[in-house]
């Protein structure tokens, strides 16, 4: 396999294993995860019904967040472009599955693009007349992107302006397509040869300013703390702990948040990104424990390590399990993007 | 010296006109209210059509100082006493106002319908541990009234704040909120004391809240950032951009933020005084135009700082319209508060 295809499959695969196994710790705290797994959840394991929220489901069946990523790169692979419709044809395909295992875990925010694609009416609420719709700055947008990274592997601008046409579809404001440049910007970045996570964290950096620039006129407004802002403290953060995991996901989770706001979840995963230098396993334990989000922040930063680190050993341990439980073919699909970016 | 009559009177003018000033700038981006007006918004004046409370007459506040007035009156009712029942009591009877109802957020109105003894219709979240999206700033909007029933004792506070918001807001991380803003307000109505102290007991607050509402029974564990330790990275930056009003309120609401998550509106209001050096309109002119959820921060901040400087530094024709507009007699309930809390000193 070349380095190129091994990269993207990394990246595919990082970002699955970590939303799976974050679907287990999803919405709990530190303490009712380190109580529940007696330490650190490291594995994807079954999870028995009860009060964790995806309790009940099989293991290795990933979330809203990668399965709609996978979706979008279908629809972007069989165009041979990233466009407005493929994304939107995505959302609605991914919708409209029967038996749809991940339609269960679908955002507010999502739901109401499905309806708005389809001319589905929405009832009237009384947040219609106002000027700001600032709950919808969610991490729904930057979930599901790591793929334009891929699809723009290098191409750090180009994954900025694509972020944004696939993800306006559903999160149209600037602090959410910020957070979703952040994250397809770092994927670009590290898909290039030869590429340290410091370059792969000030590309998010550049990504997060630039798509804030880019979206911002072309958007509904919304007030909220910037990911610029708070990805700077994350990073800081980050590096000030560097060496210490615990004290780091600590003050993460503690101080930026692991939340659904975009401004949470996205500098959450630079933070982890920099604590842990890049290490694949490293980022997905600590997302996945870290709290709240888990698997959202754990899928976003899992694209970025992965394509930086290529799969290890993750393939062995994983890949059967993720292509069986979900009916992915994640080989085919890293080889489907290969041949996307063309010449090498 | 100040009289605590004056803090008392000036705790609730600052949490009236905060709320009754931030219901217009509710929502926009500080950008966006420069644009909107021309300038920050420095007076009270009439909400736009296109924010939550649309609804209002200029002079007329929100959820916050309002839900906050009813549970005075009702603790006055009570002779001082804040229980749970007190606490149920005072939210319900708020409920019937149509101006106010419409403004509840979801947190108070699903506590509403469980102690009106409604069924509540089944939700996906109903057996999970954590409901991390009930962390909200809607205990710390309505507490500030309790740090003056309970003025200068900061412990009392704390406790007395539990039980008053626990009915509606039953998880740790609200909870913390609420009994930063509590202590503070209590730490506020002592003589002589400094914005400093305030931040400190804030702090303190904050720790305490989480410790001891951990331990009671109906108190959920939620994930979200720590209260403690975002309320002391927002006055690192407000102490950071003293004297320099513009550039304080910008980087507070980019990175603090200042949105319903307690986590986000609690270390606002601490950010904000820290900024101001706990200056009363300062702090309160700052909470309304940094953005978002304008008015519950002005609310909370406003009732800390008018207690600290009492109500004279704010403008009297404030009072005079809040009264009127709303029909609350500020005044007379802060002769009420001082007289339980002279009893007590017998």
């Amino acid at each position: 396999m070349s380095d190129r295809r091994s990269k993207i499959l990394g990246s595919l695969l990082a970002a699955s294993v970590a939303d799976a196994m974050g679907c287990c710790t999803e919405n709990g705290s530190i303490e009712t995860i380190k109580k529940y797994f007696g330490g650190l959840c490291t594995d994807i394991v079954d999870m028995p019904e009860g009060s964790f929220p995806h309790g009940g489901t099989t293991k290795g069946v990933v979330t809203d967040d990668f399965s709609i990523a996978y979706y979008s790169a279908e629809e972007f692979l069989k165009d041979g472009k990233v466009s407005e419709e493929g994304a939107k044809r995505a959302v609605i395909r991914w919708f409209d599955e029967p038996d749809s295992k991940y339609t269960r875990y679908a955002g507010p925010t999502s739901r109401a693009a499905y309806n708005r694609i389809k001319g589905i009416p929405m009832p009237h609420t009384k947040q219609d007349n106002l000027v700001t719709r600032n709950r919808e700055a969610s991490n729904g947008a930057a979930m599901k992107v790591g793929i334009i990274g891929l699809l723009n592997a290098g191409n750090v601008d180009k994954a900025i302006d694509e972020a944004i046409v696939m993800c306006k579809v559903t999160h149209d404001n600037a602090i959410a397509l910020s957070g979703a440049c952040a994250i397809a910007a770092a994927t670009a970045k590290a898909m290039e040869e030869r590429v340290s996570w410091l370059e792969v964290v000030e590309a998010g950096f550049y990504g997060a300013r630039e798509g804030y620039k880019r979206s911002v006129d072309i958007t509904v407004p919304t007030c909220g703390a910037t990911i610029e802002r708070r990805m700077e403290y994350a990073i800081d953060l980050g590096l000030q702990y560097q060496d210490d995991f615990d004290e780091a996901m600590e003050s993460i989770s503690k101080i930026i948040g692991t939340g659904l706001p975009a401004n949470e979840a996205v500098p959450a995963a630079f933070g982890i990104i920099t604590a842990v230098k890049g290490d694949i396993w490293k980022t997905i334990l600590m997302a996945v424990n870290a709290g709240d989000d888990t698997d959202t922040v754990g899928c976003m930063a899992g694209f970025i390590v992965g394509a930086l680190e290529g799969p290890g050993v993750l393939k062995d341990k994983y890949l059967d399990l993720i292509n069986r439980e979900n009916g992915f073919d994640l080989e085919k699909m890293a080889e489907d993007i290969d041949t996307y970016l063309g010449g090498n | 010296m100040r009289n605590i009559y004056d803090k008392i009177l000036g705790g609730l003018l600052g949490g009236a006109t905060g709320d009754a000033m931030g219901a217009s700038t509710e929502i926009r981006t500080t950008g966006m209210i420069k644009d909107k007006w021309g300038h920050l918004v420095t007076d009270i004046i009439q909400a736009p059509e296109d924010t939550w409370a649309h609804w209002s007459r200029r002079g007329q506040v929100t959820d916050d100082f309002s839900v906050s007035y009813y549970h005075a009156l009702q603790i006055i009712k009570d002779k001082g006493k804040i229980t749970e029942k007190g606490a149920e009591k005072a939210v319900l009877k708020w409920f019937e106002d149509p101006n106010y109802s419409q403004c509840a957020g979801p947190t108070t109105r699903r506590s509403i319908a469980r102690m009106k003894g409604q069924k509540l219709p089944p939700t996906k979240q109903d057996r999970l541990l954590c409901v991390n999206s009930r962390a909200s700033n809607g205990g710390a909007m309505k507490v500030g009234c309790v740090g003056l029933f309970d003025a200068c004792n900061v412990d009392k506070a704390i406790d007395d704040a539990i039980t008053m918001c626990k009915p509606t807001h039953d998880n740790t991380i609200a909870l913390a909120g609420t009994c930063a803003i509590a202590a503070a307000v209590a730490e506020a109505c002592k003589d002589r004391v400094s914005y400093l102290d305030v931040i400190e007991a804030g702090i303190y607050g904050a720790e305490q809240g989480f410790l001891r509402s951990s331990k009671i029974e109906g108190v959920s564990p939620v994930a979200g950032p720590d209260i403690v330790r975002r309320i002391r990275h927002a006055v690192d930056l407000g102490m950071r951009y003293q004297g320099r009003f513009d550039e304080a309120m910008d980087i507070l609401s980019r990175e603090i933020g200042g949105g319903l998550p307690a986590a986000e509106a609690v270390p606002a209001a601490f950010g904000y005084i820290a900024a101001t050096k706990g200056n009363a309109m300062d702090t309160i002119v700052m909470a309304v135009n940094a953005g978002d959820d304008t008015d519950t921060v002005a609310c909370m901040a406003g009732y800390i700082v008018g207690a600290l400087n009492g109500y004279d530094r704010i403008p009297a024709r404030f009072l005079e319209l809040i009264e009127k507009e709303n029909k609350f007699d500020l005044r007379k309930t802060a002769t009420k508060i001082c007289k339980l809390l002279e009893k007590e000193d017998k």
